[in-house]
């Protein structure tokens, strides 16, 4: 989360096919939140896959919470024989997933993404509604905490949309 | 929502909060424990205000994490 410029960018200049969800989309919504890593849903497309790998490549990502001695090879490969990634890498904590539980897949995610300018360039962000659903088929304390804000930014949103 | 919302938006939003219609998710929200006017204050920030003063904030949390660290440390 400190450092989320660097990959904004090289995911950008990559091309690649992305939709930020989690804290930071929280975040971007409206809603003071603390979170230490960079979520997003991906295409999973092998075209995309090797975007990716290009992209986070220079931050060195290797799987969190796993022995170091691990082998661990960043290539598309790795990522089409799995669906979601937690990633440590030197600037910080980043999460890959395919899908988005409440939600559903990239294409699903990105249909009612909200379009966001963020460090002058436009990105996808999960849409407010999208993200009640995630958080609310989350489930955890977490999740469940974050929700009355959400949903009450939700209302007056709405509410001031219509009048 | 993709710059700060306007004035006008505000003001009706800052409204909304100083009174809450009954049995309104902002009403439940009050009454749960959210500080409606902290959320307020993040709604006047365009998007990308918010994400630098998150990671303001995160950078100064990380900083109090070390310094913690350091007095254990010295004990």
């Amino acid at each position: 989360m400190k450092h989320i410029e660097p990959p904004l960018k090289s995911l950008i200049e990559n091309k690649v096919e992305f939709v930020i969800i989690g804290g930071v989309a929280i975040i971007a919504h409206g809603v003071p939140y603390a979170t230490f890593d960079l979520d997003f849903c991906y295409a999973r497309s092998l075209e995309n896959l090797k975007k990716i790998v290009a992209a986070l490549a220079p931050f060195k990502p290797r799987l969190r919470g796993f022995p170091t001695n691990l082998p661990f090879t960043w290539d598309e490969r790795t990522l089409q024989n799995g669906t979601n990634f937690t990633l440590e890498t030197d600037i910080g904590d980043i999460d890959l997933l395919g899908e988005v539980a409440g939600v559903g897949s990239y294409a699903e995610v990105f249909a009612n993404s909200t379009k966001l300018k963020l460090f002058d360039d436009d990105v996808r962000v999960l849409s407010l509604d999208d993200l009640i659903k995630a958080k609310r088929a989350a489930g955890r304390p977490k999740d469940l905490f974050v929700l009355p804000q959400l949903e009450t930014l939700q209302e007056v949103l709405k509410k001031t949309d219509e009048e | 929502m993709t710059e700060k919302l306007s004035k006008e938006r505000l003001r009706k939003i800052e409204e909304l909060f100083r009174n809450p219609p009954p049995n309104s998710k902002t009403a439940e929200a009050q009454e749960f424990g959210v500080d409606l006017s902290l959320l307020f204050r993040w709604l006047k920030l365009s998007p990308q205000e918010r994400i630098e003063e998150a990671r303001n904030k995160m950078i100064f949390l990380d900083e109090v994490k070390k310094q913690g660290e350091m007095a254990r440390s010295k004990k």
